[in-house]
């Protein structure tokens, strides 16, 4: 028994030993010495400043439209394209909607949404702000939960002035969403489906809620009126509601002015930090090259090396 | 029947009564802490009585609450459960060591007799009352007087005591007086009564009594019933009481040796033995950083409730005035009028939990085992003579080796080797052995004068043969003679007999009665064996600082030989002895220059003592030995008495050689800014001396002496001294302050003198503080202590301890006079210049390494709490989790887990230069890199941190969406938040190893790469989960990574930019090192990397 402890109390030690004093004998040194530190700030800089270019001119190139529309007496609004549009989606936008307010984004039984039923406790919890509590899975309830409850409701048609009216393809938001999580939730075919999955997934920054309401495609220059039919009341919390026409990349996707602004005002951070940095070693080298030929001229011009070797690490470049 | 806060009286033991046995307690063990059944409650209630603990499962708690948890429970339960079960386990596996140990000393069998009935029967089941018989090399099971031994002649037994304090010689013990000379068969069925002070933990005293039972009970001469022992059954009729003392006792743990088998009657059992009584936590001691540790994590808990307050307000007030208009949040106000104001601050405090590290203790716990593993395996801190490394037993406080400012050292054995060579030696007012390098027994004059029998010489010979502990092996005439068979536990003993040996006066054995010498001066002479008849020992303590011997010579003259410290005995010398005063003016000046060149003095003397005066203070001696009470006051009395009017007869000086690298790591570790203080009871001369060769002073040096013999002098001697100091200040030379231990009684006594004093002694270079008492050395410590600077004691023997104990980190060396001091103390070592490797390069390490590990391990939690709260800015303050739940569970259970942990193989410079360069210790000595400032930067960075990860999320998903058109939700955020704040981890973590090797470089990018592991996992498979199809669509985002490299940007460029204008502007000298060591290793010149 306590040769056995024995043994394997030598074995650990020797794998402690290996581990811990190898280990760090055994080491690479990544040094950020000034010169390395202000050059790969330099060359980031380049790298941001190309990229911001890129972004800055996409964003310029970009053709979007946005229209308020609730405060609208009328039922319909025009909306006059300068340029082509390519890849175009129709977006609503409500503000001061806070859809990732806590006890709205947690009305929610995501289990119920994808499998179509859920365990009573979690469908209570779930549902406890609806003034229905569910206890049995009815109509009601299902999908239970205010985010469900309080879903968009407003209906758009695009109709090119003097030509046909332009086809709203429906089919928006996430693949997964559509083929998976929202497997059991609300009746396939249904034309409002998808655009319901998207709003079952809620927005996450401040009171601006962003959704897609359909796939344009490419549209030809001109005027276009937008008829739409206002339902969804915002007023009581004095919300907005907004229409957005809006080309989307690719691969990029849409963006607006913010990232390329950030962007650009990284780049210039990282040249500003570079060049302080250059600004620094080249006073450090001329204060130490000149304190060397004040000292060699107070000794006589017979300084030992010795006492400059461990002076300052530019110093040691050189 | 005794409850356990009744006080015991005396303990009356009738041996063999049953009374007896069911009396007292039996011979268990128990060092466990906890019982099978109390293991659980009782670690609970100690882990959770900590503040943290608590804290957090009150937290945990609330969150079963689902109205106001933001986040599924699990995230607090689990990382709770995880470090409460690593911290029961860990004590579970202390508590089963302690048990087998006790277990296989429980169960060890021992042979007793009960009744006279011979039993084989385990340890634990022994009492008091038995008669043990104990055979040689067996361990005592418990507290025993020995009654008889093997050696029936004079009832010696040997013992040695390597498993209490590893020390290897043999102690001589006595069986009882009465007692030792009956028979076997007599013993076995012995009855009688010890009378003994309850148990107590003073291991060196037994105040006893025995009393033998003489004849068969007989009713007729029974003594009254008042007098009877009330626990014997019968009325035993018993012999008038005799002494018993602490040489008659053999306590539990030692083994008997060299002698056949001991009989012992048990007195003290189980946990009540001397050993057991002294069993005691050692005082627990807690970092300096632990101090910092402690206010920043309270200023972190009250800048969380600084967030949650004003959290709470606008978030309620948006309730009252706001939600009642959002009619989607179907608001209704049913609920009870207290509900709400309680629930919101209580949602926001449960969303910043998170800034107080959960892990953290169990961490840097972990880091400290890491830390001590690494000391204990170093190699180069092995004494290659010895064999014995260093060893960290106290692994809480290892960061504080970095930290040290004043080294207390004990001289002798810890400066010095502790092997004492004879020098020089001074007899009858001749020196012999004249000349630096030169040795007395070399002396040609001196053995002449041996031979010759000239009887001042021959008697101070005698003295160094006659008046000593030493002991004789079992060897031949010749062995004897040529001085190969001594055993000694003091060295200067050891030296001393044997010089006097090599001189001519051989010490051939000793026992119960007699000691005696043979005279061989020259190999060629027969040796003439003088025998002495042994009256008295009056043995040396350091309060006596001398030692005596009353022996009868074979003229039947009754002399006392005493041998001891300068000032004591020359302060006994007889005023009128007409020899005394012709050479004690050339002995004060050969002491004087035997002192200036660093040797031991001791000196020698002797008196003739009257028959009839020894007749009569013997009566007394004998008497006050019985004494149950004030026994050692009265003796020490009786020894002043009769130890006066001495005639002096010489003095000896011996050389103690100073440790190997001595001098290189004092010089080294003062200017390395540590200021050392010699404590050693030797006087002052000699510690002089030894200060100038270790180099703990130099040659020029201003030795500035305070002296006094009441407060008034000592105060108005400080005065004096601080004047000293600035004009040696001014002088530019180097100033030391010295003291003896008398005047230090008056410094410390006196307020001003002590204020005076330390301030003092804080300014000096070094201080030497000579003729020390053990509590003056722990007196010094404290004094110094209380200033707040950081202590180290280093020290060798058991009089160091007190000072071990008492200053912030105690060092033991593994001596020659044993491992009491190497036991007692927190770190352990086989030589003094190990200190310098484990100061500069093991302490400054773990210093630097802990400062970063605590630190980030609170960052990276500020991070993720405020992040939290933030996140309401944009969520209408309603208590919304930003993170997913199993993403704030696994960030610190195994996203950041690990590495902090393997930044304990960091290295901020070269392994080599911690010992080449004494600047970098002051770097950790000066707490540069662990104090409230830089506390409040790695708090402001995470703070920082936050607002450009919120700000750049904010402005960059209002506007974001994806390339099916999808604009991001909830959960594309959250996902480019979690990457991004563990981005930023990985980059801290990267520029902040100083070293990457393939330990640390592994662990971090698993660390990150367990991230997206388990995203990708969450990914595809679980459809109802948040993270299901959330990974696949960002990873192919260009803006995702686009938001990425600009929070990296934002977070880092600036706390690069100015550390590296720090580093140009005031570079430290590990910068400076790093730098050097880099170009050199890039532009291929070998560089100083290696071991």
């Amino acid at each position: 028994m306590s040769e056995l402890v024995e043994k394997t109390q030598k074995l650990t030690g020797w794998i402690t030993h290996k581990l811990f004093k190898e280990a760090q004998d055994r080491y690479v040194q990544p040094v950020l010495t000034p010169i390395i530190a202000g050059t790969c700030m330099c060359l980031s800089f380049m790298v941001l400043a190309i990229i911001t270019a890129f972004l800055a001119i996409s964003q310029n190139n970009r053709v979007a439209i946005s229209k308020r529309y609730d405060d609208l007496s009328d039922t319909s609004l025009t909306m006059s394209l300068a340029k082509d549009m390519k890849n175009a989606y129709l977006f609503y936008e409500l503000d001061d909607f806070y859809q990732n307010h806590k006890r709205f984004a947690d009305s929610i039984s995501w289990e119920q949404l994808s499998t179509g039923s859920d365990s009573q406790g979690n469908l209570e919890d779930a549902c406890t702000y609806t003034k229905v509590v569910c206890r049995t899975l009815s109509d009601t309830c299902d999908p239970c939960g205010l985010v469900y409850r309080a879903h968009f409701n407003d209906t758009f048609t695009l109709t090119k002035v003097g030509g046909s009216t332009v086809t709203l393809n429906p089919t928006v938001g996430w693949k997964t969403d559509r083929d998976n999580k929202f497997d059991d939730a609300f009746e396939k075919g249904d034309p409002d489906r998808d655009r319901l999955t998207s709003w079952m997934r809620v927005s996450g920054l401040g009171g601006k809620t962003l959704k897609p309401y359909a796939k344009v495609g490419d549209l030809d220059k001109g005027d276009y009126t937008l008829a739409f039919n206002s339902v969804f009341p915002v007023n009581s919390f004095s919300g907005q509601k907004r229409v957005i026409l809006m080309e989307v990349g690719d691969v990029v996707g849409a963006f607006g002015w913010g990232l390329p602004l950030l962007s650009g005002a990284a780049a210039g951070l990282l040249l500003v930090s570079s060049l302080a940095i250059y600004f620094f070693i080249a006073a450090k080298l001329a204060v130490t090259l000149s304190m060397k030929v004040i000292n060699r001229n107070k000794a006589g011009g017979s300084k030992d090396e010795e006492e400059t070797t461990y002076q300052s690490p530019i110093a040691g470049r050189l | 029947m005794r409850f356990p806060w009744t006080k015991e009286r005396d303990r009356e033991i009738s041996i063999g009564s049953k009374a007896t046995r069911r009396h007292f307690p039996k011979n268990q063990i128990r060092n466990t802490k906890y019982r099978w059944w109390s293991f659980i409650p009782k670690n609970l209630f100690e882990q959770y009585t900590r503040f943290s603990n608590a804290y957090f499962l009150i937290v945990a708690c609330l969150q079963l609450w689902s109205a106001i948890t933001p986040v599924n429970p699990i995230t607090t339960w689990g990382p709770l459960i995880f470090v409460t079960s690593v911290t029961a386990v860990k004590e579970l596996a202390d508590d089963l060591r302690r048990w087998w140990s006790d277990y296989r000393a429980n169960s060890r069998k021992y042979v007793v007799y009960r009744d006279g009935q011979q039993r084989s029967i385990s340890s634990s089941k022994i009492s008091v009352g038995d008669i043990l018989k104990l055979h040689e090399e067996e361990e005592a099971p418990a507290d025993c007087i020995i009654i008889k031994s093997s050696d029936t002649e004079n009832g010696t037994a040997f013992i040695t005591t390597a498993n209490l304090d590893g020390e290897t010689d043999l102690k001589e013990r006595m069986a009882a007086k009465p007692t030792y000379t009956l028979t076997d068969a007599a013993i076995e069925s012995f009855r009688g009564v010890i009378t003994c002070p309850p148990p107590n933990d003073i291991v060196w005293r037994f105040d006893g009594q025995l009393s033998c039972e003489i004849a068969p009970k007989d009713p007729a001469l029974a003594p009254p019933e008042a007098e009877m022992d009330s626990h014997a059954e019968q009325t035993p009729n018993l012999s008038p009481p005799t002494p018993l003392m602490a040489e008659n006792m053999v306590l539990q743990g030692t083994s008997l040796k060299n002698t056949g088998h001991v009989y012992g009657v048990v007195v003290f059992t189980g946990n009540q033995t001397k050993l057991g009584m002294n069993k005691r936590v050692p005082p627990s001691k807690a970092t300096k950083a632990d101090k910092v540790i402690n206010c920043s994590a309270a200023a972190v808990f009250a800048m969380q409730w600084m967030f949650v307050a004003s959290y709470s307000v606008v978030g309620l007030w948006r309730e009252y005035r706001v939600m009642p208009d959002e009619w989607y949040l179907n608001f209704n106000t049913d609920q009870a009028p207290w509900y709400e104001p309680i629930v919101i601050p209580l949602r926001f405090f449960l969303l910043m939990t998170y800034c107080i590290p959960i892990s953290f203790k169990v961490t840097l716990d972990l880091c400290k085992t890491i830390y001590a593993f690494m000391i204990n395996m170093d190699r180069d801190m092995v004494n290659q003579k010895t064999g014995s490394g260093v060893s960290a037993k106290n692994t809480g406080i290892i960061e504080d080796l970095g930290q040290i400012q004043h080294v207390f050292t004990d001289k002798t054995g810890t400066l010095t080797e502790n092997v004492m060579v004879f020098k020089k030696v001074s007899i009858n007012g001749t020196q012999y052995g004249e000349g630096v390098a030169a040795s007395a027994l070399d002396d040609r004059t001196l053995a002449e004068k041996v031979s010759a029998g000239d009887p001042h010489v021959l008697w101070f010979l005698r003295v160094l043969g006659l008046c000593h502990t030493v002991d004789v092996d079992e060897a031949d005439k010749a062995t004897i003679l040529r001085g190969e068979a001594y055993k000694a536990t003091s060295p200067d003993e050891f030296a001393l007999v044997h010089a006097a040996c090599r001189m001519g006066v051989a010490f051939v054995g000793s026992d119960r009665l007699t000691t005696s010498i043979a005279l061989h001066a020259g190999n060629n002479t027969t040796p003439k064996v003088e025998k002495y008849e042994l009256l008295e020992v009056l043995e040396f303590t350091s309060d006596r600082r001398r030692m005596s011997v009353i022996l009868r010579d074979p003229a039947g003259q009754v002399i006392l030989l005493t041998k001891g410290a300068d000032d004591i005995v020359l302060g006994r010398l007889s005023r009128n002895d007409e020899k005394t005063s012709r050479i004690r003016g050339v002995t004060d000046r050969h002491l004087a220059s035997y002192g200036n060149t660093g040797l031991r003095t001791l000196t020698i003397a002797m008196r003739n003592i009257p028959a009839e005066e020894f007749a009569q203070w013997r009566k007394d001696y004998d008497s006050a030995s019985t004494q149950l009470v004030g026994r050692d006051r009265l003796r020490n009395e009786l020894m002043d008495m009769i130890e006066t009017d001495l005639t002096l007869l010489g003095v000896t000086a011996i050389e103690d050689q100073l440790q190997e690298g001595v001098p290189d790591t004092i010089a080294f570790l003062r200017q390395a800014g540590i200021r050392f203080w010699m404590l050693t009871g030797d006087k002052l001369e000699t510690a002089r001396q030894i200060a100038l060769s270790c180099k703990l002073m130099a040659e020029t040096a201003a030795f500035i002496l305070v002296a006094g013999t009441n407060e008034d002098e000592v105060v108005s001697s400080l005065e004096k001294a601080a004047v000293t100091y600035d004009r040696a200040r001014e002088g530019g030379r180097e100033a030391i302050l010295a003291v003896t231990g008398p005047t230090f009684k008056h410094v410390e006594e006196s307020k001003t003198a002590r204020v005076a004093f330390r301030r003092l002694g804080l300014k000096c270079d070094s201080v030497v503080c000579s003729r020390m008492a053990p509590t003056q050395k722990a007196q010094v410590v404290r004094l110094i202590k209380r200033t707040g600077v950081m202590t180290l004691a280093i020290g060798d023997g058991g009089n160091d301890i007190s000072m071990i104990q008492e200053a912030h980190v105690g060092v033991g060396l593994e001596g020659r006079e044993g491992l009491q001091a190497a036991r007692a103390a927190d770190f352990s070592m086989g030589g003094f210049r190990f200190l310098k490797r484990l100061l500069t390069f093991h302490g400054r390490y773990s210093y630097l390494r802990s400062a970063w590990i605590v630190q980030y391990s609170f960052y990276k939690s500020v991070i993720i709490g405020v992040g939290q709260i933030s996140y309401n800015i944009l969520a209408a303050f309603s208590g919304a989790s930003l993170m997913m739940s199993n993403d704030l569970t696994l960030y610190n259970l195994a996203y950041t887990f690990l590495p902090p942990l393997v930044y304990t193989l960091d290295r901020d410079v070269p392994a080599l230069c911690p010992m080449e360069y004494p600047e970098l210790y002051k770097q950790s000595q000066k707490s540069k890199d662990h104090s409230y400032l830089t506390w409040f930067l790695w708090i402001a960075r995470g703070l920082y941190h936050v607002f450009v990860i919120e700000a750049v999320l904010y402005v960059v998903g209002s506007a974001w969406v994806q390339s099916d058109g999808s604009p991001v939700d909830k959960s594309i955020i959250a996902e480019t938040h979690i990457v991004s704040l563990m981005t930023l981890q990985l980059v801290t973590q990267l520029t902040d190893l100083h070293t990457w090797n393939l330990v640390t470089l592994l662990v971090v990018l698993l660390s990150y790469g367990s991230l997206w592991a388990f995203h990708a996992f969450m990914c595809v498979l679980f459809p109802t989960k948040d993270l299901y199809g959330v990974l696949r669509r960002t990873f192919v985002d260009p803006q995702f990574w686009m938001a990425i490299v600009l929070i990296v940007t934002f977070a880092y460029v600036p706390i690069i930019a100015f550390r590296t204008a720090r580093q140009i502007v005031r570079p430290r000298l590990s910068d400076t090192l790093r730098f050097n060591n880099a170009v050199a290793w890039s532009v291929g010149r070998k560089s100083i990397r290696g071991m």
